[in-house]
């Protein structure tokens, strides 16, 4: 009657069937298949004799109004007591002075000329303090897509253990370098060296080249400033060269305020040209210029503006580029390539507007 | 405890807390730096910090209400002979609203849920970091909050009011309070349509729910079913409505000069200059104040918006206290609703919503004392008080984390000023450059022009009024005339990217930092910098 034994008998009572709790028994009723159903019952009887206490304290359970009452003192007891401690475990996460410090030092050793500094978190920018001024610090969310001009190497500085921090960064980065040597922790600082596998080393980046450029409008030369730009007679247009907030990102641009229907022309006499010629542009439209009827802020909104590359006065190419974000543009220069020639960047559009243009000639 | 016992010992503690907030906040109120929005207040009003001809004002200063001007002219030039600075003056209603504020959530909270819960609410409403900070800088807001908070309180005391004496008494000071809102901050004048809304509701709600219950010892409408005489004569508008749409305006008129030669065409204006503010998306209040506030502050808010929630649904099956639920709830829900709605005044941090924090931390400190109870009925005060203390510790242990930058800080769920700049949220409004004037002092050469990036550049004019910037230092208004530039950072940066094209480096020569985090930078041309 091994179910009658299952059900109600006890351990002890099962000495004569040879199965007991010594070792010995437990060894033949695991050579024995016959007696399977007595280890079922054992297991069963060991989990209901573990579930017992538990059993126990659900009966006695106190009532729902109490055990909201203890669950909400519990919870903003407990969050007290981590709120008040996180600003230490905060301060344990994340690097000292000390460790910049070191970071600092070991960048102004060790960097050369082509490095730049990529920063993770991408708030992380107290870097910029300590690093040599040489060094180009990148402080961008993302890599995927941007441009890594005259880069061959790049120092991952990363806080591991700050709240937000992730690996995108990283990650994107590695899409197109390889990681030189095993990184180094300096204190809550992580470094590490990456080589860029295909190094994009440009031959010429013409915002750098505005102070020797001619600008005219409409075909009317625009007189320079003190400031370094320029300003057209007569109209609201300047070029400049600025850093502009494109997306929340740093970018070296030329600034053509003031694009109209007239051409505005920059015409850099001696450029070395390579196969390409690519960059990118954020357009915006000039609502202040844009009067008109309810409807045609929304048009400008969309504005577009066409740029046209002329190289020793002969059309290479034009660029088509719409207002939202980073633009980029390629133009294929492979017929002048080896030899500098006169480039002129051209931009007009149908309604007022402002571009942040940047350009290189690319090998 | 007895009704009698727990209103006096209420009324001490509100005293201790007006006292101890008091005490607190002159001292502190020194150390925050000037914010965009503080610096546009007290620029106009201060000697030799004029706005710069490149950041006029947004509107003429008579055409917003002149309450909060006045009070910190009248600051400045009572402390003036007792050597206190310009802008430490002109915070001083700012601090005597928080005391004000703080001894009416004590109040509040004690009447609603005893002594326990009426030295927890202060507490749990200015120990935390951003709202402690919303306190300590001059302006409108922090002067319009507190009345438009005792305004509230006064109006629902005289519905609680048996006697017709008690309402009439208690609306009055409502109805006056509710003028000086109105002539401190325009926004304040939502408080009548939403204490109308309320008395309506809570008639409607009586008519529909299933069975009358008892009625509540501070129901207005219960006690209004038959209408009391005096509300009877007003066609059963409660009395403080009435007090607060027939004295309010009139005080606020009184009080505001500009609209007396033609009130017809200015009050338009005025409203319409109120309204004016950019909308925010809907989630965007709740989610900064989850992020912006300590994990400990937010449960305990959210424990009591259900707590308030779950006694407003027993209430309308019965049970007393409909008309004081749907008047705490309203007080949290509107303030909120009016900063989505673009009818709030934009501001930095959790300004456009201030007013909704006095209302939550009397719901929050009730809720921690009824969960004490129902969770040990023994020993329900220990365990309350052992609760709000730890969630009042953590909210001051943030504070002295951050100080002196309070308006920089942001709540574990954020993940502190690390995880929110991750997230791409607002680091501060300008107020971290205070900071940096030390070592520019120190080390800038002498007669240096100096730029201030983005907030209103009348800010470096206070700043060297209060002898916080060297003298010799001259303010410029481009950074291409200036030698170093002051630049605080926030979400947009183009103001710090034309400094690098104008000084033609990206190298700061000094910042400020809240874990790490940049909050400012001092960016100097070469010489400028000693």
């Amino acid at each position: 009657m091994p179910g009658v034994w299952f059900d109600s008998a006890p351990p002890s009572t099962a000495a004569g069937t040879g199965i007991g709790c010594d070792p010995a028994s437990m060894s033949a009723l695991l050579r024995d298949p016959s007696a399977a159903p007595p280890r079922r019952g054992l297991v069963r009887r060991a989990l209901r004799g573990a579930a017992t206490p538990f059993a126990r304290l659900w009966r006695r359970r106190p009532g729902a109004t109490r055990a909201c009452g203890a669950l909400v003192v519990l919870a903003i007891g407990g969050l007290g007591v981590a709120g008040t401690a996180f600003p230490l475990v905060l301060r344990r996460a994340l690097p000292t002075a000390d460790d910049w410090a070191a970071a600092g030092a070991l960048l102004t050793r060790d960097a050369r000329p082509g490095d730049a500094v990529v920063v993770s978190p991408a708030w992380a920018e107290r870097l910029r303090a300590v690093a040599p001024p040489r060094l180009q610090v990148l402080a961008y969310p993302r890599f995927a897509g941007e441009d890594l001009d005259g880069i061959r190497r790049l120092w991952l500085v990363s806080l591991p253990g700050a709240p937000g921090f992730g690996w995108d960064a990283e990650v994107d980065l590695l899409e197109r370098a390889a990681r030189a040597e095993a990184p180094l922790t300096l204190g809550g600082l992580e470094v590490a060296r990456l080589d860029v596998t295909y190094p994009e080393l440009p031959l010429a980046f013409l915002p750098d080249r505005l102070p020797g450029a001619l600008v005219t409008r409409g075909g009317a030369p625009c007189p320079p400033e003190a400031s370094g730009g320029y300003r057209c007679p007569g109209a609201a247009t300047t070029v400049t060269r600025i850093v502009a907030d494109v997306g929340g990102i740093p970018r070296p641009c030329l600034s053509l305020d003031g694009v109209g229907v007239e051409p505005l022309a920059v015409a850099f006499s001696i450029v070395p040209v390579g196969r390409l010629l690519r960059g990118h542009a954020a357009v915006a439209a000039r609502l202040d210029q844009a009067p008109g009827p309810p409807g045609h802020a929304e048009a400008a909104r969309g504005a577009q503006v066409r740029v046209t590359v002329r190289i020793d006065g002969e059309e290479a190419g034009t660029a088509d580029l719409v207002a939202g974000g980073w633009r980029p543009f390629r133009i294929d220069t492979g017929r002048w390539a080896g030899q500098a020639h006169a480039v002129v960047l051209e931009a007009r559009a149908a309604g007022p507007a402002s571009l942040c243009l940047e350009a290189v000639t690319a090998p | 405890m007895s009704a009698p016992a727990r209103l006096t010992s209420s009324a001490v503690i509100a005293a201790a807390a007006a006292v101890i907030t008091l005490a607190a906040l002159v001292p502190l109120s020194r150390a925050p730096g000037l914010g965009d929005e503080e610096a546009r207040f007290l620029a106009p009003g201060l000697p030799g910090a004029s706005p710069p001809p490149t950041q006029g004002a947004a509107e003429a200063p008579s055409q917003v209400p002149p309450l909060a001007s006045l009070a910190a002219r009248v600051a400045t030039a009572a402390a003036a002979p007792l050597g206190v600075g310009p802008v430490t003056a002109s915070r001083l209603p700012s601090v005597l609203a928080a005391a004000l504020l703080a001894a009416g959530v004590a109040l509040l909270a004690g009447a609603l849920a005893g002594p326990v819960a009426a030295a927890l609410a202060p507490a749990l409403l200015l120990a935390s970091p951003r709202l402690l900070a919303a306190f300590l800088h001059a302006g409108p807001r922090p002067l319009g909050v507190s009345l438009v908070f005792t305004a509230a309180v006064a109006s629902w005391r005289s519905a609680a009011s048996r006697r017709a004496g008690g309402r009439i008494r208690n609306g009055g000071y409502a109805g006056v309070l509710f003028g000086l809102a109105v002539a401190a901050q325009l926004e304040a004048a939502l408080l009548l349509p939403v204490l109308a809304a309320h008395a309506a509701l809570v008639r409607v709600l009586r008519h529909l729910r299933r069975a009358p219950g008892q009625p509540s010892l501070r129901d207005p409408s219960a006690a209004s079913e038959p209408p009391a005489p005096i509300e009877a004569s007003l066609h059963g508008v409660p009395v403080a409505v009435a007090a607060l749409a027939v004295i309010g305006p009139a005080i606020a008129f009184a009080l505001w000069p500009w609209l007396w030669p033609d009130p017809v065409h200015r009050v338009p204006v005025a409203v319409r200059l109120a309204l004016s503010q950019p909308r925010l998306p809907w989630t965007f209040p709740v989610f900064t104040t989850a992020l912006a506030l300590p994990a400990a502050v937010v449960a305990a808010g959210i424990a009591g918006l259900l707590h308030a929630v779950l006694r407003l649904a027993r209430a309308f099956l019965g049970a007393p206290g409909l008309s004081d639920e749907l008047f705490l709830l309203l007080g949290v829900a509107w303030p909120f609703a009016a900063a989505q709605l673009g009818v709030a005044v934009h501001g930095p941090g959790l300004g456009p919503w201030l007013a909704a924090f006095p209302f939550l931390a009397v719901l929050s400190a009730r809720a921690i004392v009824s969960a004490g109870r129902a969770a040990w009925p023994a020993h329900a005060t220990g365990l309350a008080a052992a609760a709000g203390t730890m969630a009042v510790a953590a909210a001051l242990s943030a504070t002295v984390h951050a100080w002196p930058e309070p308006d920089a800080a942001w709540g574990e769920l954020a993940g502190g000023a690390p995880g929110a700049a991750s997230l791409g949220l607002p680091r501060q409004d300008g107020e971290a450059v205070a900071a940096l004037l030390a070592s520019v002092s120190a080390r800038a050469r002498p007669g240096a022009r100096v730029h201030l990036a983005a907030p209103h550049a009348g800010a470096l004019a206070l700043y060297r009024a209060t002898g916080q910037l060297r003298a010799d230092l001259v303010p410029v208004g481009t950074p291409e005339e200036a030698d170093l530039a002051l630049v605080p950072l926030s979400s947009a940066r183009a103001a710090e990217y034309q400094v690098w094209a104008a000084f033609g480096t990206a190298t700061p020569v000094d910042g400020v930092f809240l874990d790490e985090v940049p909050l400012a930078w001092v960016y100097a041309r070469p010489g400028a910098w000693r």
